[in-house]
């Protein structure tokens, strides 16, 4: 009777072990029918060797701590992490693959250097267009010296995400938003902030502000105090992302959301620092929402669900999303959409979502620089002409976008200097009437 | 052929491969095929051994093990009844163990870390040798052999079909 349920062998033979195993039954037979003892002989080390490397290992999945984390900054990502193990196991016996994670570049693979109970890791990738993605964890196996038998390494590292986005969204959570609330003046929101009203005095540390020194306090007591404030709201977001599939078909139609995605946890980071309330809906055949929150936890929450976020098999219909939309979030709030404008089942959600009262903005990343980058250098003249009138198409549609809502037009996919003077200028971002 | 086939092929050439090709030299000539036939097959049969295993390819170099696998079958085939070359085709398989362990493609030092992989085998055949030729034979130890040599075939079979059994189980409580 078994203790675990789920208790799985960890052991495995390889590809080795079964060729020395037939060779070995191979050479006993042979040497039996041909009455050739030195067969005999030889067949003995050859089924020897894998029940050796069998028992001379750990009798059970081996333990390993995973230390791990993500560096660099823009462009550049570097995993780099510890692999612990304790005696009697031996790191050098374990085998480390570190896969580079989907969406990134790595122009060599990992390096891997080994200790007797510790290994070093670290991979060196370039991402080349914003991204927000899970980074698989280390596939760890136990191998003995001979490579004849294998045991998985049981290891539980924590979540690691690679998140690069645009640097401008670092600091669009200036921007004040409107507030969906009826009271009017500051909203004190209960968190600890840099402005509002009064809270409390604390020590200072060496990165505050002079303006944040309560000086007379200081004065006082005879060392640093600074002052605290319950930080105001500063107002609601709604970010809506369209996962309808597109006539550009599906890989292009993941690529985009894929930057969608990138960009709306860069929009969602800046505005939860600044205390905002920030909500998410992901719009394929049905409409998946997070509703409006703050803090931390919101962060977790709307990273989880743009990692999960998938291009729908079907596209559900254009009111569908205006509907489900009003159930979750009230009207007013700002909400940005995050839509290709690809076809003309993209550019229809806008007037839909006005009419029940959500100011829209329309971020709108653009596929010509992925079919750019699919053209082969120096193509022939109907590429070029195809190109051509690509773009027009593109200009119409966001011609066309513009009459219902401020569209932007995401083109240089690491810069969204445009969306940033867009939302800082409140009366530009509503347009037309509902 | 490039700078980095080059440092492959030299670090394919483990400190283990001289000792592997010079008992396949010797068991080829011992064996009954004709010496220079004999010796080209043995140097043939590690040297794409060797190549092999210094392909960038891993699968390609998980294959190395076969040609050097059946030049030690096929000189053992052609080797004369006889004592010592006997004791050499049992000590080839052991030089081919130990040439596993001696993998450049793993961490350094693997001769020293699987030493029980290839001592355990070196023991089995220096036991099978010296109950061969240095104990008095009769009747009764063949059959008693022969039931052992069956048992283990019996007991390696059910061994290999049954991986969890060299699992310890996870225990129920702490």
């Amino acid at each position: 009777v078994r203790s675990d349920p789920a208790f799985a062998p960890s052991f495995r033979w390889r590809f080795r072990a079964w060729v020395l195993l037939g060779g070995g039954v191979l050479c006993l037979a042979a040497g039996v029918a041909a009455a050739e003892p030195a067969l005999l002989f030889l067949a003995v080390p050859l089924l020897l060797a894998p029940l050796a490397a069998a028992v001379v290992g750990p009798h059970r999945s081996p333990r390993a701590s995973v230390d791990w984390a993500v560096e660099g900054g823009g462009r550049e990502v570097r995993i780099v992490g510890t692999i612990g193990v304790s005696a009697p196991t031996d790191a050098r016996d374990i085998e480390v693959e570190v896969a580079v994670p989907p969406g990134l570049v790595a122009p060599r693979p990992a390096r891997v250097d080994r200790g007797p109970l510790r290994i070093q890791f670290s991979l060196d990738c370039v991402a080349p267009d914003p991204v927000v993605v899970p980074v698989p964890p280390p596939a760890l196996v136990w191998r003995d010296p001979a490579g004849l038998v294998d045991r998985t390494v049981t290891a539980s590292p924590v979540e690691l995400v690679v998140e690069r986005y645009p640097p401008e969204l670092v600091h669009l959570g200036a921007v004040r938003l409107e507030r969906t609330i009826a009271l009017p003046g500051e909203v004190p929101s209960r968190r600890i902030g840099q402005s509002g009203e009064f809270y409390g005095v604390r020590e200072a540390i060496p990165t505050d502000p002079p303006n944040r020194i309560n000086w007379n306090a200081t004065a006082r007591v005879g060392r640093w105090l600074a002052n605290e404030y319950l930080a105001d709201r500063t107002g609601d977001l709604v970010l809506l992302l369209d996962a309808r599939p597109s006539t550009l078909g599906p890989r292009s139609d993941a690529q985009l959301l894929s930057l969608s995605a990138a960009a709306a946890q860069g929009i969602a980071d800046s505005f939860l620092r600044a205390k905002a309330r920030v909500g998410l809906g992901i719009y394929g055949e049905f409409l998946t929402a997070i509703p409006l929150g703050s803090g931390r936890a919101q962060r977790v929450r709307i990273r989880r669900a743009l990692l999960g976020a998938r291009v729908a098999k079907e596209p559900g219909p254009t009111e569908r999303g205006a509907v489900a939309l009003q159930r979750y979030f009230p009207p007013g709030v700002t909400t940005i959409l995050l839509t290709s404008l690809a076809d003309e089942e993209t550019g229809d959600l806008v007037p839909y979502l006005r009419r029940r009262g959500f100011p829209v903005v329309i971020l709108s990343p653009s596929p010509l620089p992925l079919s750019a980058r699919a053209r082969r250098p120096g193509a022939a003249d109907p590429e070029e002409i195809v190109s051509r009138i690509a773009r027009l198409n593109r200009r119409t549609r966001v011609a066309r976008a513009w009459r219902d809502a401020p569209v932007v037009d995401w083109e240089d996919y690491w810069s969204l200097a445009g969306l940033v003077n867009l939302l800082r200028r409140p009366g530009r971002r509503t347009r037309g009437t509902a | 052929v490039t700078t980095a086939s080059r440092s492959r092929i030299r670090a394919s050439i483990t400190p283990s491969l001289p000792v592997l090709l010079l008992v396949v030299l010797l068991l080829g000539y011992v064996s009954r095929l004709p010496t220079v036939v004999a010796l080209a097959l043995g140097a043939a049969g590690v040297l794409v051994g060797v190549a092999l295993r210094s392909a960038p390819n891993s699968t390609v170099r998980e294959w190395a093990i076969v040609p050097v696998l059946l030049v030690l079958g096929a000189l053992a085939l052609q080797a004369p009844v006889a004592p010592v070359p006997e004791l050499l085709a049992g000590f080839g398989g052991v030089a081919f163990v130990l040439w596993l362990t001696d993998d450049p493609y793993r961490p350094a030092a693997g001769l020293r870390r699987g030493w029980v992989v290839w001592t355990l085998p070196g023991l089995g055949v220096a036991l099978a040798w010296t109950s061969t030729f240095l104990l008095p034979s009769t009747t009764a130890p063949v059959g008693v052999a022969g039931g052992l040599l069956v048992a283990s075939v019996l007991a390696i079979a059910f061994l290999v079909r049954q991986p969890h059994l060299f699992d310890a189980d996870v225990p129920a409580t702490i």
